[in-house]
């Protein structure tokens, strides 16, 4: 097998495929398998080789790109990529001093830890004897709370019995109030003992039945019947 | 950059197209410099050496372009 030299396969796709795409990079392929040393073409565009060895190039730049803006190329990319076509300038940047290392403390330990937490502890017993002696006086303070206690019991049985009391007066005012009315209903009473008046009713006018009726004839030249004096006209028994 | 042509290989070569018909090259393997080797194939065909002097030129153009 012919070995790789990336130079030399460059300078080949440069010379006889000016048209740079993925097409012209398998046709080098088929038609000079020596310059790719048995690698195989790969990438989801078709711009990478990747040798038998591991190695892999990026052989198109700006595959994806639009048309007429790809170039051939030679690039291994990754660490471990040998020497480098197009090595990086020092920057102006420096890494920053880490400076000095964290000073750890003494107490490194659990042991330690606890051992101290109860050191911490030993005059805690006075202050317990101090609680249990506020703990006595509160106990004698409960005694009078107790007694206020009876005096306030005291305090609602008296306000229920002055609100009885309230009630009983309210309820013999009310009483009083309508004895008073009682008499004044009665009074008003006394004024309305005559019978009421019968409805007059209006004096119906005199409705003669028939013209005539009123001593007028209803019509010049004609017998009333009812008034033989003015006689009518005569029915067919003369 | 000094590209001396020095040729390891010439031979004659018989290829089968895809078509199916065999087609008859003379085979060039060189270097140019240290680069290569180059493999070159000249159909035997209307064979004519400039063929393989005129690839010679272009590969040599283009490695002198190539940074390094």
């Amino acid at each position: 097998m012919t070995p790789f030299d990336p130079s030399a396969c460059l300078a080949m796709l440069l010379a006889f495929y000016p048209v740079v795409t993925p097409a012209a990079l398998a046709l080098a392929r088929s038609e000079r398998p020596e310059y790719f040393a048995a690698g195989l073409i790969f990438g989801s565009k078709g711009d990478k080789l990747q040798l038998p060895d591991g190695r892999v190039f990026d052989v198109i730049q700006n595959a994806g790109g639009l048309p007429g803006t790809q170039r051939w190329q030679m690039i291994e990319p990754g660490p471990g990529g040998g020497d480098e076509v197009f090595p990086l300038e020092p920057g102006p940047l420096t890494p920053i001093d880490p400076g000095p290392d964290v000073v750890v403390g003494n107490a490194g330990t659990f042991e330690a830890l606890v051992g101290g937490a109860l050191e911490s502890l030993v005059g805690a017993e006075g202050v317990l004897d101090s609680a249990a002696h506020r703990v006595t006086e509160g106990i004698a303070a409960g005694a009078l709370i107790d007694g206020a206690s009876t005096e306030l019991d005291d305090v609602e049985q008296v306000a229920w019995e002055i609100g009885v009391a309230r009630s009983a007066d309210e309820l013999a005012d009310v009483i009083g109030q309508v004895d008073e009315l009682g008499g004044a209903i009665d009074a008003t009473d006394a004024d309305y003992d005559e019978p009421p008046p019968q409805p007059a009713l209006p004096s119906e006018p005199g409705i003669p039945a028939y013209p005539g009726d009123d001593g007028t004839d209803g019509e010049p030249g004609r017998e009333n019947p009812r008034h033989p004096e003015h006689p009518g006209p005569s029915h067919g028994d003369d | 950059m000094e590209l001396t042509v020095n040729i390891k290989n010439f031979s004659d070569e018989s290829l089968v197209q895809q078509d199916g018909s065999v087609q008859k090259f003379k085979r060039y393997d060189f270097y140019l410099g240290k680069f290569g080797p180059f493999v070159e194939r000249v159909p035997l065909e209307g064979f004519n050496d400039t063929i393989i002097q005129t690839r010679i030129n272009a590969l040599k153009q283009h490695l002198i372009g190539i940074p390094k």
